[in-house]
């Protein structure tokens, strides 16, 4: 599928913007020692994972508690493959595999609508996670020793360019007639199929394309930790993070997942070595406020004040 | 296979399934009469459990005494988050999809604060305590007191609440209200009072299944997941929001994994529950036993 | 010559006979009114036309084409749009990304994005409603959401335009309006139209044949005139054999 892009023009300043914060935060995490290189790569895998879930969920209004899945199989194809072949290569293939698995269980899965569609992903997560940790402990291999690793800096600049890449896909296909047909899904799919929208295929397509750039994350992730554990990459933890921090930034909009994604980091430097309990209370008190009263996320917040009540668009 | 025959499982099956059909069960209640999908439901499993446990270690009082103070703490906490998070949701006019889904959102929330505030007061070790561990033989099975009495009191519940539910006019209200909304509204149903009773009813029958679990097993703030995540097997199994389908699904979902692990092995425990889990939904997201109510 | 030609149609539901051997020519360029009660089959019929449910026997050809069998998507970029009796506009989106979305998708050869909201623009001209573009769909009053309906069948460029009640709850003066705007965009389109309505004056006025639908059977056809004077019709309709007098 081409994605025309709307006017290159009118988009170059928002590309520049993301493309330059990404360098600034690269380059201020990599001179303040590796404590903050550290915090942005945490922050630019948020971001490319929330990014990604957007590009489905956000889209379409299919909420997925089950992302994880791809972080997990992108995991866990680059840690079997782990001195076997380079990561230059494994790493790509994680995202390949990730999108291979989703467009697989896309027609089933998605043919569930609603909350349904909700507990169907997590648990087919769970699912996932357990027939893996079977098999491994089967074969003896419950948990696989990854010595030789890249560097953190190595990784944050493949982190970084993910979000930076996933970004630019939210943004762009936001803007295109791939996004404008998944609007539509995401309002009315009986109203969309009469108008000419091939529903199915748009659903299955950005189900597919939302896996790969976490299944490449979950790889390079893999990489952060000596070892790899399929309970660590498969911690439904994750997938609730992410659907956390889209709530809180506002999804349907490329600075959504970047806000919320800040907002977490943020509340987690301030608590989370400190008191991970009161980190994660407040996390679901936001979620639970947010909900209530900002359902469109930060960034709804920030749109509605900059438009005078009022006054119309 | 001589064991898969012997009364031993057969009870272990018994005890698991009233549980499940109890957990159930407050799970249906709430999403048959509001349409919200709780999946904080096992942490008022931990909730009920730490409720004993304090119950017993502290006052030495037995934890089945303890179990009408513990009904009463998740009752009231299902009470506080009907009017502090989902009446105005209810009240609000918006499409019952969106309410679905806003509840699962704001119940997740509830779950990270509950599991957490738990874990900060009492720490997030597993803690256990001995009650009623005398084992009892008949004939070949041997049973503990403490199972026992989870499953007499599991049972007595059931019972108790079906007879509610179909003897009563409160229980008819309920069960109008599960089957339509409006229409319960039109006859004269006292809607806000049905859905207060039904979530202090859900809220507070969960507790008491923590108690009963914690007799047996340890309990820690974490515990709760994998029961929310049997229950939700359960009431889809079962129909969402068909109570008395809920039922006989949790004793089905209780004897099939108790059976399957017996053939295979413990660690298929989980792939077997998410595999049904999954397989339901795809396959049959109206349930296996009876048809779906009309939305 | 038929646009559409649907021969011996019928579905059941269960044991629910809703259509039973239909069988209805479309002449291309004019405007063919359906009428019944209600539960008559009018919805289900355009249901099955439009792909949302099949058919259980029978054919549909459209321009020579069988459409039987093809998804909703497919049947729309074939040349055929459909309203809703049940307005659905995508709330949540603008006036005007609700046409363009039918634009982008519904034509087939559809055109870049960027042309997509000025096109959209010209059709919400057509039909009255490019002052509120930019507003919600969701915002929009009774008589604007099905108008919105009209706008969005018309952004996918149909050869064939078929409206469920777009009539049903307006004003006498909306009726009027939007008759005036269906005149106009048939005209301008080249359209060939297949209208149910219940608003009878509306329909007779509109149609230059009228097909009568009770229970799921054809029981009459012809200009607005014989159908007026129709003892079948009068005896489903009324439960007398008595002609009334034909509408002016």
């Amino acid at each position: 599928m081409t994605i025309p892009f709307i006017s290159t023009n009118s988009s170059l300043p928002a590309v520049s913007a993301t493309v330059i914060g990404a360098v600034l935060i690269v380059g201020l995490g990599v001179t303040m020692g590796s404590y903050w290189t550290v915090v942005a790569l945490n922050l630019f895998m948020w971001i490319a994972l929330t990014q990604s879930w957007s590009l489905f969920s956000g889209m379409t209004g299919y909420i997925s508690l089950g992302h994880v899945v791809a972080y997990g199989i992108g995991a866990y194809l680059v840690a079997v493959t782990f001195k076997m072949i380079p990561l230059w290569l494994s790493i790509p293939l994680g995202g390949l595999a990730a999108g291979l698995f989703a467009l697989i269980v896309a027609i089933p899965v998605l043919r569930v609508r609603g909350p349904y569609f909700v507990i169907l992903t997590f648990g087919l997560a769970e699912l996932v996670k357990y027939i893996l940790l079977y098999t491994e402990t089967t074969f003896g291999k419950s948990s696989r020793l990854l010595f030789g690793a890249p560097k953190t800096e190595v990784l944050l600049y493949w982190v970084a360019a993910l979000a930076v890449i996933a970004t630019l896909i939210t943004y762009f296909v936001g803007r295109s007639r791939f996004g404008k047909g998944l609007a539509a899904v995401r309002e009315d799919e009986t109203a969309a199929e009469t108008i000419g929208v091939p529903v199915t295929r748009l659903k299955v397509l950005a189900f597919a394309a939302s896996a790969v750039i976490p299944g490449m994350i979950g790889g390079l992730m893999a990489m952060r930790s000596t070892y790899f554990d399929v309970l660590q990459v498969f911690n439904p933890t994750i997938s609730f993070s992410i659907v956390t921090m889209a709530i809180i930034g506002g999804a349907g909009d490329a600075r959504g997942p970047i806000l919320g994604a800040l907002f977490m980091l943020g509340l987690a430097e301030l608590l989370w070595s400190t008191a991970p309990q009161l980190y994660f209370i407040l996390l679901g008190l936001f979620l639970i406020g947010f909900v209530l009263f900002a359902p469109n996320g930060l960034i709804g917040l920030i749109k509605r004040r900059k438009q005078p009540k009022g006054s119309v668009s | 296979m001589e064991s898969l025959l012997s009364g031993q499982l057969l009870f272990a099956a018994l005890v698991l399934g009233g549980l499940y059909a109890l957990i159930a069960l407050g799970l249906n209640l709430v999403y048959g009469t509001m349409r919200l999908l709780n999946i904080a439901h096992g942490d008022l499993l931990m909730i009920g459990g730490y409720g004993a446990f304090w119950c017993f270690t502290l006052t030495g009082m037995s934890p089945l005494l303890g179990l009408p103070v513990i009904a009463a703490i998740t009752a009231g906490l299902g009470i506080a988050l009907y009017y502090l998070l989902f009446r105005g949701q209810l009240s609000s006019g918006k499409p019952i999809p969106q309410i679905e889904a806003n509840s699962l959102l704001l119940f997740f929330g509830v779950s990270v604060v509950t599991q957490n505030v738990i874990a900060l007061a009492f720490s997030a070790t597993p803690r256990a305590y001995r009650y009623l561990d005398d084992v009892y033989h008949f004939g070949q099975v041997a049973m503990t007191g403490n199972r026992i009495a989870a499953l007499a009191i599991a049972l007595t519940c059931l019972v108790a609440i079906i007879l509610v539910l179909n003897r009563t006019m409160f229980g008819m209200s309920i069960k109008a209200l599960i089957q339509n909304r409006d229409a319960a509204r039109i006859v004269g149903i006292n809607v806000e009072r049905v859905q207060l009773t039904s979530i202090a009813l859900g809220f507070g029958v969960a507790g008491i299944a923590g108690g009963l679990v914690s007799m047996a097993e340890q309990i820690s703030p974490f515990m709760g997941f994998p029961f929310t995540i049997a229950s939700f097997v359960v009431i889809i199994m079962g129909g969402l929001g068909n109570v008395f389908g809920g039922i006989i699904a949790g004793f089905l979902l209780a004897f099939i994994e108790i059976y399957a692990v017996a053939l295979t092995s413990a660690n298929m425990r989980s792939i077997l529950l998410y595999g049904i889990f999954v397989a339901v939904l795809i396959l049959r997201p109206q349930g296996l036993l009876g048809k779906a109510r009309q939305s | 010559m038929s646009l559409l030609s649907i021969k011996s149609l019928s579905k059941n539901f269960g044991g629910l006979q809703a259509l039973n051997q239909i069988t209805l020519d479309v002449t291309e360029g004019s405007v063919h009114g359906l009428m019944g009660a209600n539960g008559a089959g009018k919805t289900t019929l355009f249901s099955i036309i439009a792909g949302n449910q099949r058919a259980t026997t029978g054919t549909i050809l459209f321009a020579g084409q069988p459409i039987n069998g093809l998804r909703p998507d497919q049947v729309c970029k074939r040349g055929i749009s459909r309203t809703f009796q049940i307005v659905r506009p995508f709330a949540g989106l603008t006036v005007r990304e609700n046409v363009e979305i039918a634009i982008l998708y519904g034509r087939q050869t559809p055109p870049k994005v960027s042309e997509a909201a000025a096109l959209a623009q010209d059709i919400l001209a057509d039909i009255g409603l490019d002052a509120l573009s930019d507003q919600p769909a969701g915002s929009l009053t009774l008589s604007g959401r099905k108008r919105l309906e009209v706008a969005r069948a018309l952004g996918t460029e149909p050869r064939l335009l078929m409206l469920d009640e777009v009539m049903a709850g307006l004003t006498p003066v909306e009726v009027t309006d939007m008759i005036a705007s269906l005149r106009r965009v048939k005209d301008s389109h080249g359209l060939t139209i297949l209208i149910i309505e219940h608003v009878m004056s509306a329909l007779t006025d509109m149609s230059d044949t009228i097909t009568v639908l009770h229970h799921g059977e054809k029981i009459a056809q012809g200009t607005p005139k014989q159908i007026a004077d129709n003892a079948a019709v009068q005896e489903a309709y009324f439960g007398i054999a008595e002609p009334l007098e034909a509408p002016a």
